[in-house]
């Protein structure tokens, strides 16, 4: 075969960033957390995390929470699906919304409104003078992280439901099989590829979790927090390497079980042909349950949402509820500097982050070259690295010559393009699959380059998917905070930083401005999304991402 | 043709894109600083600053812990000019790591011994004194009365309502356990520890945050420092009621220290300077700390410590060196 | 036991959600089908066929009108009560069994002793051809062997009214003539009532007993396959027969059977047709296969277009009145020039012509 010289050009050059960014802090954490504070080999951390029992407590807790969390997300998530894909419940659209609304939100603000709900002087508990109960801890964690992540378990399920051919359904209902014995013959088990992704990616996500537990842990220690304040807190860099890899371990084979295993078994063919409207399989009393489950569930994280918004106003929640505005005064004058630093740094990512997981993906799926397949992996790899473990990396490796970042702006765009990349080759890689290969052949054969190729033909086509997964990188660089709360610095701060000091010295209604700020942020983004490429292309979209 | 405004695009993307890899306050007349003062304490004091001077400082508020670690991940090529704040232990830790670079200039010259560091690596602002806070309202509900003693703490009335910092995290919390080795001997002090743990119900990351708790009512205890809880009794119209252990107390002296190699030194050596002076020394005391400097400078009443208080001064040398190990005792005996 | 099938004045109508308007999928109709009788919807797309098959099936409630199964009316009945079975267009096996418990799955909502079963599965399983087969998974098995797994879970469960949703449109056109026969056959030996949709006339003529021709909701004939072919009712039907040649004529004279037909090139007499009133705006159905060349013909016209298709030249003629007429005629049974711009003289096969209002 013809050498292309932009395949070859394009997959080394690739292969030299990743390694210098993606895996040289990897390989950065590992090695600190295999030295002690004078830097000579030392598996003391290590052998702090088997010996210390309350290092090995949070390690637990963390998975104890994880598969908690990732089993009710899932059943939460399931109903929704269910409700939205097979039954003619009304008032959908609202439903809907509802159900993607926490993917986009602040990392937070949910656990702020149950603070201001539930918290010791919160406003239920003043107002039903509940005493002897704490929102801090298992409860409350288990509360916020369900409804930040069933969303994610509503969107991969729904994904799969919409996927199983409706005539099987109508087959089995044909052949003498109640509604409720077709559901557990057929749709459910037709479901558990779906139900089981599902699960891991809620599993690893709540383990990367940092936010949440940043607010609402109270006794209840969980892995990412320690490893946090280790690092920073204690000052005790190996160890706090050492439990950002133990925290790696788990996330990451999770996530090979969910990408290489549970996938290949999906009964869901992607034809991309559309879909006749599925059988409803309920009868009245079971849809009137279930919808006052899943409207239940949306209007008590909307009422959230309020209180968010409600903080916003009140002088000084918990104290003074008196109405104001100079929360919003203050934090013009706090975090000016900060919200047009988290702005800059997130626009200034989200092109090149995009651009580079397109290029890659049409690479992967398009083209044959020396070290494919360990470059789709390696490119993939950031999406199952815990926030923390790539802040800490990042610190690691970019503090010292030759290549020194830390304190620019420039660390932060980096760290943001290489982590959420992913989410642009996901979603360019699902476009492009769809796509019949022999329209590019065409203009190959007429002459154009493969650089052509992918500029003037394979672009264009795939626009709704760029522009989704685009959207979301966005999204994800302005609400990150496991990552950046390493990486930022005297000269660029980030919003969210800010948002968890304020939250800290308990200016709770500062707090609340903050992520309002950032939620209407992201919610332009969005619209300018739908505006660009028309809303049934993003409900497509979202599934894939 | 789409291609062209592309590729402008993506010109002007890389541009933007290197352009990240720049420093900030480029111009010549601002520095950046960490600090770990009281965030709107931070502000009134720096806009004075640049008021006066004309020098602006970008500031980023951060715990004592985090602006430690920050420093040290930064320390080939530091952002910021100096550490204004922080509890002086995270200082002299930062100065046996060397990180810091000695700073001595006729203002500092006049700081009392007890108050700076032998060679000039850091000097002290102010002292921060530990005590008991309560909240009253919760304490008359529960019939509970407000401690005078570090024993007071211990007694079963307090189950689950007590609040302190995470002494792996805080140096406030730090400066309680040496401050209890010093008083009682390691050994005693960790039972006294041990002890207490039933009546906490959280160990809060941040320093300050037991205390505003306290003022919320989501705590009825916490332990903190004098100046930040008459302050915040003061402005707020929390209910809230400060008491001294009468065995006597420990207390922390918040310090500054310039960053070895940080930008700009000469203009943060003016900043250090003006720290002393009458208006800073002045800002100081409106927010009720008690600054090194007092002649002419107008004290709050509330402020003012009851002369019967006894001042149990800890080793800052030696509670530097046994931090690790304390802090890993306290966590494998008492955070479990 | 297969069942009698009874539809009395069966109708339906949606509502379009895009334009509001009232849309009748099927026109008010009545028909019964014979027990053991395959019958046929045939017609074009958006007909109403699938339509009222999925009203028979229960998967469309009728907007008017009744279903009965044997005298019992089923009209309101959910697909799960009902005694009937559909074999899908898409197959629609569960891919998460292997053949053996697709086949088996509808057994388990019947009162059926395993022994039973065991039978009835061997039976069917050598009936459909799929021994050896029971442990594969549907997407280990070729488009055919899928069609016989769909086959044979409908059969299994002896269901009173077979129904075919145009099962064999995904195959190829080799493998559908021998399933087309192979499902005849089935039916046959086990004398069930079968109701088969499709669209293509040739599958419609060699399986059923009787077939129904629809268009646009509304039934244009019923009748067996020989009678639709003979005698089609309608310009429509012809047309979708594929008789090509359909010529505007009157009838200027009808006596003892027999009806002379004028149209603009030629007269022509053919067997009358009692059941049509009108003189006038009359259609002539020549098949192209009813016209010969004939040197004594009296019809003359001149070859505008040849195609050579092996056995067969499919010719186009234009009569001297811009009459157009396509013959199929046998290659080498003329001496004729039957290239483009030749003149022909042709001769019709009266008695297999027929005509319609």
């Amino acid at each position: 075969m013809r050498k292309d010289k932009f395949v070859i050009f394009s997959s080394v050059v690739i292969l030299a960033l990743l390694v210098v960014f993606v895996g040289f802090p990897i390989f950065s954490t590992f090695k600190l957390s295999l030295s002690d504070s004078s830097g000579l080999f030392s598996l003391s951390s290590y052998q702090s995390l088997f010996e210390k029992p309350w290092l090995r407590k949070s390690f637990f807790n963390s998975l104890l929470l994880g598969s908690m969390t990732a089993s009710i997300s899932v059943l939460v998530g399931f109903v929704f699906a269910f409700v939205i894909a097979r039954t003619r419940v009304k008032g959908k659209p609202f439903l809907k919304f509802m159900a993607t609304l926490p993917i986009i939100s602040p990392p937070f603000m949910l656990s702020l409104s149950v603070i201001l709900l539930f918290g010791k002087s919160g406003f239920v508990t003043r107002l039903f003078g509940i005493e002897d109960f704490s929102i801090y801890g298992l409860p409350g964690l288990l509360l916020v992280q369900t409804i930040s992540l069933f969303p994610l378990a509503y969107l991969t399920i729904l994904g799969v439901l919409q996927g199983i051919e409706s005539s099987v359904e109508d087959a089995s209902l044909d052949l003498g099989a109640s509604r409720l014995r077709t559901f557990l013959l057929i749709t459910l088990p037709l479901s558990v590829p779906g139900i089981l992704s599902a699960w891991l990616l809620v599993f690893v996500t709540s383990l990367a979790d940092f936010a949440t537990p940043m607010l609402l842990s109270g006794k209840f220690d969980v892995l990412s927090v320690q490893a946090y304040l280790q690092f920073t807190g204690s000052g005790n860099l190996p160890l706090g390497a050492a439990l950002s890899n133990l925290l790696l371990i788990p996330c990451v084979t999770a996530y090979i079980l969910q990408k290489y295993y549970v996938q290949k078994k999906s009964y869901v063919t992607v034809t991309g042909k559309p879909q006749k409207a599925a059988r409803d399989l309920t009868s009245r009393p079971v849809r009137i349950i279930l919808s006052a489950f899943v409207f239940g569930a949306s209007l008590f994280t909307l009422a959230l949402y309020l209180t968010c918004l409600a903080g916003c106003f009140t002088k000084s929640w918990g104290i003074d509820y008196t109405w104001s505005l100079e929360n919003f005064a203050y934090v013009w004058q706090v975090g000016r500097q900060a919200i047009l630093d988290t702005l800059l740094i997130s626009i200034i990512a989200t092109p090149f982050a995009t651009m580079l997981g397109l290029l890659i993906a049409f690479l992967v799926i398009r083209k044959e070259f020396f070290g494919k397949r360990f470059l789709d992996v390696f490119a993939m790899f950031p999406f199952a690295l815990p926030g923390t473990a790539i802040g800490i990396g990042y610190v690691l490796a970019f503090n010292n010559h030759p290549i020194l970042l830390t304190g620019t702006a420039l660390i932060i765009v980096l760290a943001f393009v290489f982590r959420n990349m992913p989410v642009a080759i996901e979603s360019a890689k699902a476009s492009l699959i769809q796509i019949d290969k022999s329209i590019e052949e065409a203009a190959t054969n007429l002459g154009a380059s493969t650089h052509r190729v992918f500029w003037e033909i394979t672009l264009p086509m795939i626009k709704p998917a760029i522009f989704t997964g685009a959207a979301y990188i966005f999204v994800h660089c302005m609400t990150a905070v496991s990552a950046v709360i390493f990486i930022v610095s005297a000269n660029w701060n980030h919003m969210t930083v800010l948002t968890l000091n304020q939250t800290e010295m308990l200016r709770f209604s500062a707090a609340a401005v903050l992520c309002l700020i950032l939620i209407l942020i992201v919610l332009a983004a969005f619209g300018i999304l739908r505006l660009i490429i028309g809303k049934n292309a993003i409900a497509k979209e979202i599934v894939h991402t | 043709m789409a291609m062209n405004r592309i590729w402008v695009a993506f010109a002007f993307f890389c541009g933007l894109f290197a352009l990240s890899g720049c420093s900030k306050t480029a111009s010549s007349n601002s520095i950046a600083i960490y600090t770990s003062l009281d965030e709107s304490m931070a502000r009134l004091l720096l806009e004075s600053f640049t008021k006066e001077t004309g020098i602006k400082v970008d500031f980023v508020r951060l715990a004592t812990g985090e602006a430690a670690a920050r420093i040290e991940a930064e320390k080939n090529r530091p952002q910021a000019a100096l550490w204004l704040g922080g509890v002086g232990l995270g200082h002299a830790e930062l100065k046996a790591k060397g990180l810091t670079t000695p700073y001595t200039s006729e203002a500092t010259q006049k700081i009392p011994a007890a108050l700076k560091d032998s060679e000039g690596y850091w000097n002290g602002l102010y002292r921060g004194i530990l005590v008991f806070v309560t909240n009253t309202k919760q304490a008359e509900a529960r019939k509970l009365t407000v401690p005078t003693s570090w024993n007071d703490l211990l007694s079963p009335q307090w189950k689950g309502l007590i609040q302190i910092p995470n002494p792996g995290t805080s140096g406030t919390s730090y400066n309680l356990i040496t401050t209890l080795i010093e008083s009682m001997g390691e050994e005693k002090a960790f039972e006294y520890l041990k002890n207490l743990h039933k009546n906490i119900s959280q160990y809060t990351k941040s320093g300050a945050a037991p205390t505003k708790n306290v003022a919320l009512g989501e705590s009825a205890l916490a332990i903190g420092y004098f100046h930040d809880i008459v302050r915040l009794s003061q402005e707020s119209k929390a209910p809230l009621q400060v008491s001294f252990p009468k065995e006597g107390t420990g207390y922390e002296i918040a310090a500054v220290s310039l960053i070895k190699n940080g930008p700009k030194p000469e203009l943060a050596g003016k900043l250090i300077d003006w720290m002393y002076s009458k208006t800073a020394s002045q800002l100081l005391a409106d927010y009720y700390y008690v600054p090194v400097f007092t002649e002419g400078v107008d004290l709050r009443k509330e402020a003012v410590l009851p002369t019967t208080l006894k001042l149990i001064d800890t080793n800052i040398d030696w509670a530097g060196q046994n931090k690790e190990r304390l802090i890993d005792l306290w966590n494998s005996k008492i955070n479990t | 036991m297969s069942s009698e099938v009874r539809l009395e004045k069966i109708r339906k109508v949606f509502r379009d959600s895009h334009t509001g308007q009232d849309v009748v999928a099927v026109s008010e109709f009545s028909l019964t089908i014979r027990r053991g009788e395959l019958l046929t919807l045939l017609g074009p797309s958006g007909c109403g066929k699938t339509t009222l098959l999925r009203m028979l099936a229960g998967f469309e409630n009728p907007t008017g009108g009744d279903i009965y199964l044997d005298d019992k009316a089923i009209t309101s009945l959910p697909p799960n009560k009902r005694n009937s079975a559909m074999v899908f267009q898409s197959y629609a096996l569960f891919p998460h069994m292997n053949v053996l418990q697709n086949i088996s799955y509808g057994l388990k909502f019947r009162n059926i002793g395993s022994s039973e079963k065991q039978d009835r599965l061997d039976q069917i399983i050598h009936i459909v051809g799929l021994k050896g087969l029971e442990t594969r998974r549907p997407s280990e098995l070729s488009g055919g062997q899928q069609q016989r797994v769909a086959l044979a879970r409908a059969l299994v469960v002896q269901p009173g009214l077979l129904l075919f949703d145009e099962p064999l449109s995904n195959l190829d056109a080799k493998l559908r003539e021998s399933m087309r026969y192979e499902i005849r056959r089935i039916q046959r030996s086990l004398n069930i009532t079968a109701v088969y949709v499709t669209h293509d006339q040739v599958e419609a003529m060699s399986l059923s007993d009787r077939v129904v021709v629809m268009n646009k909701g509304r039934v244009e004939q019923v009748g067996s396959p020989r009678e639709i072919y003979r005698y089609p009712s309608s310009r429509f039907v012809a047309d979708f027969m594929g008789i090509s040649n359909l010529i505007d004529c009157d009838l200027v004279a009808a006596s003892g059977g027999r009806a002379t037909l004028k149209t603009a090139d030629f007269e022509i007499e053919v067997e009358e047709r009692q059941n049509i009133r009108s003189k006038t705006g009359l259609c002539l159905m020549i098949r192209p296969e009813d016209i010969e060349v004939d040197p004594a013909g009296n019809i003359r016209g001149e070859i505008i277009e040849t195609v050579f298709l092996g056995e067969r030249f499919e010719v186009l003629i234009e009569l001297p009145n811009r009459t157009l007429l396509t013959a199929r005629l046998k290659a080498g049974a003329y001496q004729q020039d039957l290239n483009p711009g030749s003149k022909v003289s042709l001769r019709l096969l009266s008695e297999r012509l027929t005509y319609a209002a």
